[in-house]
């Protein structure tokens, strides 16, 4: 453990710090070693000093050897010698502190010791001085006193004389006869008393023995080593000296050019960190700038660096995460035992790889590739770096993708999808399953290569058109699989665009409809079919028509449009039956099928109603060879049964898109072109024209007034009176009405009646006519003329309000009008037109006790045997029939057959449009009950009729 | 001619003879020492503290009582257990200016001195360890130790201290020093006479210098026997010249430090100045001469410390 923490520490010292600090350490030895030699030449300076002091005071001391036999103030000495000692012992200090070389030790020790021999020669010399001095002093006192009185022999004179001369010699150093002198010492204290003179001699004695100790001492003291030792000392501390500085020198250089060396290695250090620092520099802003969330933490994990990008993709701020640890991003989505091999991978060292689900702030999840890397930077572990790349979206669309793939796979629908040349590039499994080819027999080729069966260019030419217009098109077709079997398809295609919009794949959708077709084929072909011919119904014309338009849309080519009528179907249909009817119907149509060329559509919408809808390559030309081609067939005679039926058409014919743009539009202008053939006396075809639409312009402007009509009264009745054919007498009238526009002048019925019913004002003037019927009604019942009944018409759309019988009701309750007076005329068509619920209406009327007539008899296709079922009172034998009267054969047997039938069946009959006698004849002859028209009497208003009643009464 | 030339030598020898006596050779004692005041007061203190002394009995000041001239004025001095030691006390005033402590000069100065009577068997009789113990065991002196010494109680502060409140024990202004000075009215006739007889005699010679004394040392009867008991500087020295050699004793407050000699054999001055005359000078005197020269050395007494 305790080697491990060493080793770590050991790794933690890079050798540029090692060489900072051992530079520094360096400098530290250099500062001090200059600091040492400064410290060493103060102290040889200061040692040098002493030393020289102390020869100053050797000198001195010397000095007071010269002054011998004086009077010596030993203060001075004293405070000589102790300055010398103190030297000493400074320098012994000195020494000890700086632990000197041991010569300069040794000669301080010999210094020590010189002196203090010669010390002891101070004292010695001191006292001894101090001695012969005061031996001189008394002497030179004594002779004083002895010349005067005390020589009283010459002799004792001059032997004083001589020893004090000796003395004096002594004193300057000449040498003396010490033999001499003691023999005449000798002979001076012979025989003497005197204390004096002996003092004199002892004194004498004395002094001779200290002049001798003197000379001893003083030869002693030069012999002293003291001096010598102090030079000695100098020369070696000199050299010494001069040897350590030049050591020193030579040290100081060393360290100095060692520590330039490792300055100049730092320097070059120094510039590669800076490099380094530049690049790492670049390298942090690469991380700052980076997309990918970058994320440094330490060996305990705790986040020291995140970039900007974690701070986008995480939520988290800097602040928020530094310290912590990154698994406050930990979503719990991943289980342990990733995270488990996550951190074995990282504790071995090696960087980890993998797909993290960590949660953003805000706790929506995020996806990351990460990589983490424990960064070990000489063989030690210092950090770990983790880059994350967000791959949210990526790993969403790849989920999507994933689903994707699986539905391609796992659908039962067949799916292709293609290049933009429409070359396949994939097929799916059911597709393969459904088709019956192989991968192989697909890739790169063309979705044609599935033969279609029914669909011919104009679909295709639609189904592009929708495709590329709207990016989608879905619809039926039929294919075949390789083995040839027909296959029903919902095909579904789809353009995928990139991002530019430009097309980059088709992908086609098969859904097979085989199984479902059966019921539902049958079921449209029911549904679009008719029963009798098996000709499209108007259900499939209405939608045939909407994508043969819609597939020509743009593209320059025309549609004509055919509304073809037979006529007088009617007849054939009520006087043969509906069976011969039927039969001539569904030959028709067998035969005209042939005439029309693939992708020609023929339709029965109606019971003698056909339309042909076809592409025209060359205009109206072709149009109307068509055209003629249609009559042509027609006309042909056809054979049912027994009968031989001859039978034409009108055909009108609207061309797309030149007439009209609108599906309602042309089919109208059709019909409208019809009618006008129509008129032009039947078995023709006519162009639907301008003029259809200026006729149509009129009928909006009388469309317009008609709104205005009833509040200006505009509208008033006339009435027609009916009578009895074999009577002539007047027993009804039928009110019919007029209108006298301010703008148009007088308008025809035939005019504006349809127009009425269209905008569904004949309401509101229905009943302007009823209430304007029984008010005359009672008028000339007030004048004394009551009337059988009065005929009032009434159109299918009155019928259709379902206010109409109540209005009807009150109308006469208000107006007290019975209801038995009122005969309600309905035209053959509305019988026609509905189905037997409506039919109840002229229950309730007859309950209520109205008459019922039946308008226009003969223009209708109704059958004798359908009427039969109805509440009717009268026949009412329309006008064409009786025009022709009595020279046209075919009108004579209809009016018969009618007249007989209507009888049998227990119904009046009326007839209208009697125009002369002969038909009035003619008429009554056959038994009809009853007539009206200009023979008798034409409509008039109800002043007039009052006067008509009287003259007629009157007769 | 060669006479002449001798004569004319003797003359200047005796010319500077006289100019050398005539010059003042006796300087006056400074007013004051300068020493560290803390210092000196903890070695007063100890200075009459017996706590010195192995059994609390002695104190510096039994033996040198500052009242009595700096000495107790016995011939021996009294130590522990009543033990007397072989040589007189000599004065603790102005030791401080002496150049060896000791009678034969074993010390070279006072802090060398101090310790030297407390391990003395017959003095105080304590051993440096025990008496250290003792000082630190006192807290008056541990804690005054150690706020001035470093290394609070040791042999060498407390010979430090007591050295540094010796050297305070001086004794200015004495009539002599202001008649050296320039009061020329400051000692008696009788005592200038005195002084003029002490350079006369030779005494100068040996009792020179600010301590009137005590630079030197010298022989005990140069010209007659003294008849000592002690060896004086041959115990240090082991030469036999040195045998009865001792320091010159200073003669400043001579006059209160009776008895005198270092074996104390004179109780009087007048005794002490006639053995000199003839013992160390050499010289007959007369009992006049000897007064006088008493007066002058009277005149030496000092201001003594409180």
């Amino acid at each position: 453990m305790q080697r491990s923490k060493f080793e770590q520490l050991k790794k933690r010292v890079d050798p540029f710090s090692l060489l900072l600090v051992f530079f520094f350490v360096l400098l530290v030895i250099l500062f001090s070693y200059l600091m040492k030699i400064d410290r060493d030449l103060k102290y040889y300076t200061a040692y040098h000093h002493q030393l020289e002091k102390m020869r100053v005071i050797d000198y001195q001391l010397d000095s007071f050897f010269f002054r011998t036999f004086r009077y010596i103030n030993y203060d001075e000495m004293n405070r000589l010698e102790k300055e010398f000692k103190l030297r000493i012992a400074q320098l012994k200090a000195e020494d000890t502190q700086e632990g000197f070389r041991t010569d300069v030790h040794y000669g301080i020790e010999k210094i020590a010791q010189a002196y203090q021999k010669k010390e002891i020669y101070f004292e010695d010399f001191k006292s001894l001085n101090a001695r012969v001095t005061n031996t001189i002093h008394f002497l030179f006192d004594l002779r004083k006193t002895l010349e005067q009185d005390l020589f009283k022999t010459l002799q004792k004179k001059v032997l004083v004389d001589n020893i004090f001369f000796s003395i004096s010699q002594t004193l300057m150093d000449i040498p003396y006869d010490e033999i001499r002198i003691k023999e005449e010492l000798k002979r001076l204290l012979l025989h003497e008393k005197d204390e004096r003179l002996i003092y004199f001699a002892k004194h004498t004695k004395q002094f001779l023995r200290d002049i001798e100790m003197m000379k001893r001492i003083k030869e002693r003291i030069k012999q002293s080593r003291l001096r010598s030792e102090i030079n000695q000392l100098l020369i070696i501390l000199e050299k010494h000296y001069q040897k350590q500085m030049l050591q020193q020198k030579m040290i100081a250089l060393t360290l100095f050019i060692f520590a330039f060396g490792i300055l100049v290695v730092l320097m070059i250090g120094y510039r590669r960190i800076r490099k380094n620092t530049r690049e790492l520099q670049a390298f942090r802003y690469a991380i700052e700038m980076s997309d990918n969330a970058i994320v440094l933490t330490n060996t305990d994990r705790e986040i020291e660096y995140v970039n900007e990008a974690f701070e986008q993709k995480s939520g988290y701020t800097k602040e928020e995460v530094m310290g912590h640890n990154p698994n406050i991003l930990k979503s719990n989505l991943m289980s342990d035992t990733f995270y488990q091999h996550m951190n074995e991978t990282l504790e071995r060292g090696e960087i980890w790889q993998g797909e993290i689900i960590n949660r953003h702030k805000n706790g929506e999840l995020v996806y990351e590739k990460s990589s983490i890397i424990p960064i070990i930077v000489d063989g030690e572990l210092i950090q770990y770096l983790a880059i994350k790349l967000d791959i949210t979206e990526y790993k969403r669309q790849q989920q999507h993708l994933k689903l994707a793939g699986k539905v391609y796979e796992m659908i039962g629908d067949g799916i292709i999808v293609t290049d933009k040349q429409k070359k396949i590039i994939s097929v799916n499994p059911a597709f393969i399953e459904m088709f019956g080819y192989t991968e192989d027999e697909l890739i790169g080729k063309e979705p044609m290569v599935i033969k279609t069966l029914q669909e011919d260019r104009y679909f295709y030419r639609q189904m592009w058109n929708q495709l590329l217009t709207h990016d989608r098109w879905s619809g039926k077709v039929y294919n075949e699989t390789k083995s040839g079997e027909p296959l029903p398809i919902w095909l579904t295609l789809a353009v995928v665009r990139d991002d530019k919009g430009d097309v980059e794949n088709f992908i086609a959708i098969y859904t097979n409809l085989k199984d479902i077709m059966d019921i539902q084929e049958r079921a449209e072909y029911l549904a679009y079919h008719d029963s009798l011919t098996g000709l499209p119904n108007r259900a499939y014309f209405d939608l045939r028509i909407t994508d043969m338009m819609t597939s020509i849309q743009g593209v320059d080519e025309t549609m004509a449009v055919f509304f073809i009528d037979l006529d007088r179907f009617k007849v054939i249909n009520d006087t043969l039956g509906h069976a011969i009817g039927d039969e001539m119907l569904v030959t028709l149509a067998e035969r005209m099928k042939h005439i029309f060329s693939e992708g020609t559509l023929f339709a029965r919408i109606g019971g003698d109603e056909f339309v042909v809808m076809s592409m025209l390559e060359r205009g109206r030309k072709e149009a109307e060879e068509i055209a003629k081609k249609i009559l042509t067939t027609v006309r042909e005679p056809i054979k049912v049964h027994d009968y031989l039926l001859n039978t034409t058409a009108s055909i009108g014919i609207a061309i797309f898109p030149e007439d009209a743009k609108e599906k309602d539009e042309i089919v109208k202008y059709a019909d409208s072109a019809m009618y006008a053939a129509k008129e032009k006396g039947k078995d023709n075809y006519q162009f639907y024209s301008k003029q259809l639409s200026l006729d149509v312009q009129q009928r909006m402007n009388l469309e317009q007034e008609l709104t205005h009509a009833l509040e200006r009264d505009e509208f008033m009745l006339y009435y027609q009176p009916q009578y009895r054919l074999d009577t002539r007498k007047i027993i009804g009238v039928e009110a019919l009405i007029r209108w006298n526009n301010q703008k148009l002048g007088f308008v025809s019925p035939n005019d504006f009646i349809t127009i009425a019913e269209e905008t569904g004002l004949i309401l509101e003037i229905g009943y302007y006519v009823i209430e304007e019927a029984c008010r005359a009604y009672l008028h000339w019942k007030r004048e004394g003329y009551a009337l059988e009944h009065i005929a009032i018409n009434v159109s299918s759309v009155q019928f259709r309000d379902e206010a109409f019988l109540p209005t009807l009701k009150e109308i006469l309750q208000r107006t007290g009008v019975s209801p038995s007076v009122i005969e309600i005329e309905i035209t053959e068509r509305f019988i026609m037109e509905y189905t037997t619920t409506n039919l109840t209406v002229l229950d309730d009327l007859r309950q209520l006790g109205c008459q019922i007539s039946i308008d226009d008899f003969g223009t209708g296709y109704s059958s004798m045997s359908y009427m039969k079922k109805l509440p009717l009172d009268t026949i009412k034998i329309d006008k064409s029939f009786i025009d022709e009267l009595p020279e046209n054969m075919h009108d004579a047997e209809v009016s018969k057959a009618i007249i007989a039938l209507s009888k049998s069946l227990g119904y009046q009959v009326i007839a209208e449009g009697i125009e002369n006698e002969e038909q009035e004849v003619f008429l009554r002859v056959q038994g009809c009950d009853m007539g009206q028209g200009y023979y008798f009497s034409r409509p008039m208003d109800e002043e007039k009729m009052v006067a008509f009643l009287k003259a007629h009464l009157s007769k | 001619m060669r006479r002449r030339g001798i004569g004319k030598r003797i003359g200047w020898v005796l010319f500077t003879l006289v100019i050398c006596l005539e010059a003042e050779v006796i300087k006056p004692l400074p007013d004051t020492v300068e020493v560290d005041a803390q210092k000196a007061a903890l070695g007063k203190a100890l200075f009459h503290d017996t706590i010195l002394s192995k059994d609390n009995t002695v104190s510096c000041m039994t033996c040198h009582d500052l009242a009595k001239g700096g000495d107790d004025g016995m011939k021996y001095s009294f130590g522990i257990h009543g033990q007397q030691g072989g040589i007189n006390a000599p004065t603790v005033y102005n030791a401080v200016f002496n150049f060896r402590q000791f009678w034969d000069g074993r010390a070279t100065d006072l802090k060398e001195q101090a310790l030297d009577p407390i391990t003395n068997p017959v003095e105080m009789g304590e051993t440096l360890p025990h008496v250290i113990q003792k000082l630190k065991a006192s807290p008056k002196y541990n804690e005054r130790f150690n706020r001035l010494y470093t290394d609070g109680v040791t042999a060498d502060n407390l010979a430090d201290a007591i050295a540094t409140y010796e050297k305070t024990l001086i004794t200015p202004n004495s009539p002599f020093d202001r008649y050296l000075k320039g009061d020329k009215n400051a000692i008696f006739p009788e005592a200038k006479e005195g002084y003029r007889l002490f350079k006369l005699k030779g005494c100068i010679i040996c009792h020179n210098g600010m301590n009137v004394g005590g630079n030197l040392y010298n022989r005990f009867g140069i010209y007659t026997d003294a008849n000592s008991t002690q060896l004086g500087r041959y115990n240090l020295t082991g030469r036999e010249s040195d045998k009865f050699v001792f320091k010159v004793p200073s003669l400043r407050n001579v006059a209160l430090t009776a008895p005198y000699m270092h074996d104390g054999r004179f109780d009087t001055l007048y005794d002490a100045v006639k053995w000199m005359s003839q013992y160390q000078l050499g010289r007959y005197i007369t009992d006049r001469e000897i007064r006088q020269i008493e007066a002058f050395l009277r005149s030496l007494t000092g201001k003594m410390v409180k």
